[in-house]
């Protein structure tokens, strides 16, 4: 674990310039998202755009607040970041979301289950696949034949 | 009340909302003891089934998981020496000292009794302050509304410490995912990008879906926890007596107190109730060098604490609409789904559903305490479940109940988003609540500050003329000054001392 005032310094400018641009960013755009022709004309204290400007203006403060925090003394904080199987996972379920409509919901279900299974290290791949299969099944009896919702269905089920 | 109440249990002692809440209970037992599994997370997964039930069966089996998850985390906590949720984490410091001695299921019947015992006191406390606030809270207008949700905000943003600037950005956050569809008061498009999949909004649940449910399931992936060492019960085991119970009595009544009280304050819930208690417990004690050592005053503080704490987290969202925790943030969004807008006028127009609401509470306890005496040897069986098999179900959970929701598929890739959000807050210490709660009161708030403007005919002086409005105000001032001070204070290097 790694605890360091220069991780913690880039943690904390990482959020402060994010939360800056952001807050910039939204007042920036305000006029054209809210369909006001102006800045000023948003900013009238009833109209549409006046809480949108709140938002805007309260993301930028928390992010000039968190540059400031950059001079803090140490504190112990969790700065150690293994994203690779997490980003593997999230991989994973943006797949399942975007082969859906192709296979149909329940034929993706299978793989993603399966492949989770995987990258948890689960030793028993015939147990995984049962469980794969039969967790969609349940899924599947439960939200298109009880609760009577439809899923996409695609070229396999 | 009491005939409310009577109206309520008499409307709510049917077989269908008596099995609801029974499976909420068992769910949400099974959930709490899975570690990396939360209350809100079971909550959040389960709560789309509820959407096509009538409120007298859905809510009672989303109360039932809610209270059922907060002691089903004390099972793993004193078995496997890992908090099924973050409200038993003081639970492990006595509970698993416990179980290594040999009394596993002396500290698990403690936790129970002690968890009912905390709830039923909350639960009847619940009952007596949101009746009173609820009539009280019907003579408030826009502007007294307007620093009541500022106040929620601010009290968040005070208990966040070091973090307050990310509680902030979090807020601000939430605020502004709120604004994304049409302005419910000119009904111009705001910040939708010409994307029709925008103009209704960001859908709540699919998001708390993956705030809360599939972020987790990231954050175990990254852990890898190692298979832990399992304490197996003994035949000869022994067990919570009476004398046990009289010993803990004071420790209980004092942390079910506490954790009411937390529970009524906005952001915070069973996870602070349960250190503050055991805290507290410990400095009364006249014993407190047992406590970490296997205290069952410790066992009992932490625990009566916690669940004490959840129907408090209750008071603010019924009465106001303001969630107490996260796990209310999405009680919220349920009822929100099912109708019910939670505020003073709740209790009003659906009076027979509210007391009903709380008569499963009270009933849900004595539930919870039966299947907790009859099934606790066998309960601890339920840590044993492998993660490769666990999260990977969730994982279709979640997606069957995001896509319930709303039939949309555009909400599956919503919850993505939000998973990944969910996971980058973790790692970045951005607290996920303040954005939770800042989205589900900003529309709220924003038609309460509108509104008051328009009666105002713009000025902000009706914000101090009023009295009521002006006294919230002077908190939140206190509390903004509060919150700065001790932002600045923790910015400044330690003094030396000298030698």
């Amino acid at each position: 674990m790694m605890t360091t005032q220069a991780s913690l310094n880039r943690t904390n400018a990482a959020v402060g310039g994010v939360a800056v641009l952001l807050g910039l960013a939204v007042i920036a755009i305000l006029p054209a998202q809210v369909a006001a022709p102006t800045l000023g004309a948003a900013l009238d204290l009833r109209a549409a755009g006046f809480f949108p400007f709140l938002a805007g203006v309260l993301i930028l403060c928390s992010g000039i607040a968190c540059l400031l925090q950059l001079r803090a003394p140490l504190i112990d904080e969790d700065t150690d970041w293994q994203t690779g199987r997490p980003a593997i996972a999230a991989c994973i379920a943006a797949a399942f979301v975007l082969v859906l409509p192709v296979t149909g919901t329940f034929a993706a279900m299978l793989p993603m289950m399966f492949c989770l299974s995987l990258l948890f290290r689960y030793p028993h791949k015939r147990i995984a696949v049962a469980v794969a299969t039969l967790v969609p099944l349940g899924i599947y009896v439960l939200f298109e034949r009880i609760l009577l919702i439809l899923f996409p269905h695609g070229a396999l089920f | 009340m009491i005939e409310n109440l009577i109206a309520g249990f008499a409307f709510i002692l049917n077989p269908g909302s008596i099995a609801a809440a029974l499976s909420g209970i068992v769910c949400g037992i099974v959930v709490g003891a899975l570690p990396g599994l939360s209350a809100t997370m079971a909550v959040a997964v389960l709560a789309p089934f509820t959407f096509f039930m009538a409120p007298e069966i859905g809510i009672p089996f989303l109360l039932g998981v809610f209270k059922a998850a907060i002691w089903g985390g004390s099972i793993s906590a004193v078995t496997i020496n890992t908090p099924g949720t973050a409200a038993a984490a003081a639970m492990v410091m006595d509970g698993h000292a416990l179980a290594r001695k040999g009394q596993a299921r002396r500290a698990l019947e403690i936790s129970l009794y002690s968890s009912v015992i905390g709830d039923l006191f909350s639960t009847i406390l619940l009952i007596a302050a949101a009746t009173s606030l609820a009539a009280v809270a019907v003579r408030f207008g826009p502007p007294e509304f307007v620093m009541l949700y500022l106040l929620a905000l601010v009290t968040i943003a005070s208990v966040s410490g070091r973090h307050a600037p990310k509680a902030v950005f979090s807020t601000g956050l939430g605020f502004l995912i709120a604004c994304i569809g049409l302005d419910p008061m000119s009904g111009a498009q705001r910040f939708t990008f010409g994307n029709t999949d925008l103009i209704g909004g960001i859908g709540l649940i699919p998001l708390l879906i993956g705030l809360f449910a599939l972020s987790e399931v990231f954050t175990e992936v990254e852990k890898m926890r190692p298979r832990l060492e399992f304490l197996k019960v003994g035949q000869d085991e022994p067990r919570a007596t009476l004398a046990d119970m009289r010993r803990v009595a004071p420790a209980v009544a004092r942390s079910s107190g506490i954790g009411f009280f937390i529970g009524i304050l906005p952001g915070i819930g069973a996870e602070i109730a349960c250190w503050l208690s055991y805290g507290f417990a410990k400095r009364q004690s006249k014993n407190p060098e047992e406590f970490g050592h296997g205290s069952i005053e410790g066992v009992a503080a932490a625990e009566s604490g916690a669940n004490a704490a959840c129907p408090g987290d209750l008071v603010p969202m019924m009465v106001f609409g303001i969630p107490g925790d996260t796990v209310t943030a999405v009680l919220l969004g349920a009822f929100m789904a099912q109708g019910l807008i939670p505020g003073p006028q709740l209790f009003e127009k659906h009076a027979t559903l509210v007391y009903g609401f709380f008569a499963v509470l009270l009933i849900s306890n004595l539930m919870l305490l039966g299947i907790g005496y009859l099934f606790i040897r066998y309960l601890r069986g339920i840590t044993m479940i492998a993660p490769g098999l666990l999260y990977p179900s969730v994982v279709a959970l979640c997606f069957a109940g995001s896509f319930a929701v709303n039939s949309s598929y555009f909400d599956l890739g919503l919850t993505v988003i939000g998973g990944v959000a969910g996971y980058l807050m973790r790692k970045l210490s951005i607290p996920i609540a303040p954005l939770v709660i800042a989205m589900l009161v900003a529309p709220g708030l924003e038609n309460a500050l509108r509104q008051s403007l328009l009666l105002s005919d713009g000025s902000l002086a009706i914000f101090v003329t009023r009295p009521i409005a002006a006294g919230l105000l002077s908190v939140i001032t206190a509390g903004v000054l509060l919150v700065i001070w001790k932002h600045f204070r923790s910015t400044q290097p330690p003094k030396e001392t000298p030698a």
